[in-house]
């Protein structure tokens, strides 16, 4: 009697620590993850930029290729941007934004940092909306070079944020990443 | 089931859930202990162990590597990442050329041989974080990715190194969610700066804004961080050191007009006023978090990474004294001079380190070691 007791009290002790270490060890490990820079940073998969109300963000035109670490794009060397912009007001507003694309390549393997990046394009518009409207459209890159990095910046209000950079590979493909 | 059933069931669910909440206390004590301690202070105490970085033919960097390892205390240990052992044996042929002239014994660098390709600058590949209250040893924290390793394949391998130099001397290495330059970040025992390629390459890609830039930067450096928005675009070494005792020493183009000697640069020297501002913004953002500042002549060149600087050193404070391994440049007796003047003021003991080799290359001292731990 008192065996087939002190069996229930042992499977029942063992079977409630299992499950409450399944529940509980997740949970302590992510409140203390220290080198846990994934807990305290994210991956924007769309950077926006925002001036005025108005809301601009930029993918790449191959739903293939949105803007992800390592996306590759098949590509002739000239990239498709599509730019969705958004009224975030309840009036209609107006934004000014700048686009450039930036490119740069070491100057040399043993250096120490990328010079500065030139500029190989800069357009310039003003974008109109009424109250939560939104309006897309869009524009092709400049042909890219291989071995070179290049950066699409968009500037308004007084954000400047790079959106996108492409990196054209040996074998056509174009890498996007953000 | 009677009632004396449900009483032994109850009884198991309470020593169940009791081991357990023990296991799970012990669980999160271990990892709470194992919270690291904030990124090393440039200019607060005494340096115990460096990485340097070489690849064969760099001629750039051995010179300087000759003259800072000569001067560097004994009780330093160095250790000499390599992407191969004939890297490793030219670096130790070119120590012993130079300290055969010297009275000291050669000091031999402790080799670590990657097998993949990478740069000579140490600097910028991790941070090093001090040991937490209960770690034996701190943590390198490396860059979630390299700027241009898309199309850098030594910058690539560069993004391994942390990994590699942790293994081999037992320290603890992680990634970072940020993306970085070390380079980018410079601390003393109280801030970090943060320079503004780490405020573009982060905003908007692993976080909303600034202010959840600084909160990441805060948690993980375990600094107070203080965003250069308007800094020179370059690393935060290459415009301003930390001094110590809530100083820093903040580069400023100006006072280096009257002083430069006839060089080639290129593009030219750049004293505009719009890069004027750049310099004086940092030294407004410092003197706004309560910083005093000291100036420093300072020639940035027109292409906008190409600097004669004297705040790119290293320093090391012992017996109550600090030293800053100063880069020094030939042809420019006048501007060593009153760069080694400033430091000097401020109490420093001055080491002057040739580095004209390497400046153009956009970076010198700082750049190319890597302090690993300092008491």
């Amino acid at each position: 009697m008192w065996r087939s007791r002190l069996i229930t009290l042992i499977v029942w002790a063992a079977g409630t620590f299992a499950l409450a270490l399944a529940c509980g060890i997740p949970a302590v490990s992510n409140a203390v993850n220290e080198s846990g820079a994934a807990g305290w940073t994210t991956t924007v998969l769309n950077p926006r930029i925002c001036a005025n109300g108005i809301e601009l963000t930029v993918t790449t035109a191959d739903p293939a290729t949105q803007p992800s670490q390592g996306a590759g794009h098949e590509s002739n060397q000239v990239v498709k941007f599509v730019v969705r912009a958004l009224n975030l007001t309840d009036r209609s507003a107006t934004g000014h934004f700048t686009f450039q694309m930036t490119s740069v390549a070491p100057t040399s393997p043993i250096a120490r940092v990328m010079p500065v990046p030139t500029e190989i394009w800069k357009d310039s518009g003003t974008v109109a909306l009424d109250a939560g409207q939104s309006k897309t459209f869009t524009f092709t890159s400049p042909p890219l070079a291989e071995k070179r990095i290049f950066t699409l910046i968009l500037a308004g209000g007084d954000q400047s944020i790079p959106m996108l950079t492409l990196s054209p590979q040996k074998n056509g493909a174009i890498a996007v990443s953000q | 089931m009677n009632t004396q059933g449900r009483h032994i069931q109850l009884i198991g669910i309470c020593i169940g859930l009791l081991a357990a909440a023990i296991v799970l206390a012990m669980t999160g004590e271990r990892e709470t202990n194992a919270k690291s301690g904030p990124m090393l202070s440039e200019c607060d105490g005494r340096i115990r162990s460096i990485a340097i970085q070489y690849v064969r033919g760099a001629d750039f960097a051995a010179p300087v590597y000759r003259q800072f390892l000569g001067e560097l205390p004994a009780d330093v240990t160095v250790y000499a990442v390599c992407p191969d052992r004939e890297s490793f044996e030219e670096l130790q042929s070119r120590m012993g050329a130079e300290s055969s002239r010297k009275a000291s014994p050669p000091r031999r660098p402790r080799a670590i041989v990657t097998g993949h390709p990478m740069t000579a600058w140490s600097r910028d590949r991790w941070i090093s974080l001090r040991p937490g209250r209960h770690e034996s040893a701190g943590t390198l924290v490396a860059s979630r990715g390299e700027n241009g390793g898309q199309i850098w394949p030594q910058r690539q391998g560069d993004q391994r190194i942390a990994e590699d130099l942790a293994r081999a001397i037992g320290r603890g290495a992680t990634r970072s969610g940020l993306y970085f330059d070390g380079g980018d970040f410079l601390a003393d025992s109280q801030c970090v700066f943060v320079a503004p390629g780490a405020i573009s390459r982060n905003v908007q890609h692993t976080c909303g804004d600034e202010s959840e830039l600084s909160e990441i930067v805060r948690r993980q450096l375990g600094l107070r961080p203080i965003l250069l928005r308007d800094a020179p675009d370059h690393h935060a070494g290459m415009f301003m050191m930390a001094a110590g005792d809530g100083r820093v020493v903040v580069c400023d183009p100006k006072l280096a007009k009257g002083l430069l000697a006839p060089v080639e640069l290129p593009g030219g020297a750049d004293f505009s006023e719009s890069t004027q501002r750049r310099f004086d913004s940092v030294a407004a953002a410092a003197t706004a978090a309560g910083y005093r500042v000291t100036r420093i002549p300072c020639v940035p060149s027109c292409d906008g990474k190409t600097y004669i600087t004297f705040v790119n050193g290293i320093i090391d404070q012992r017996d109550g004294r600090r030293t800053i391994y100063m880069p020094t440049y030939q042809g420019q007796a006048r501007l060593n001079a009153a760069g080694q003047r400033v430091w000097e003021n401020l109490g420093y003991r001055v080491v002057p380190i040739d580095v004209t080799s390497t400046f153009r290359y956009f970076g010198t001292l700082h750049c190319l070691v890597n302090v690993i731990e300092k008491d």
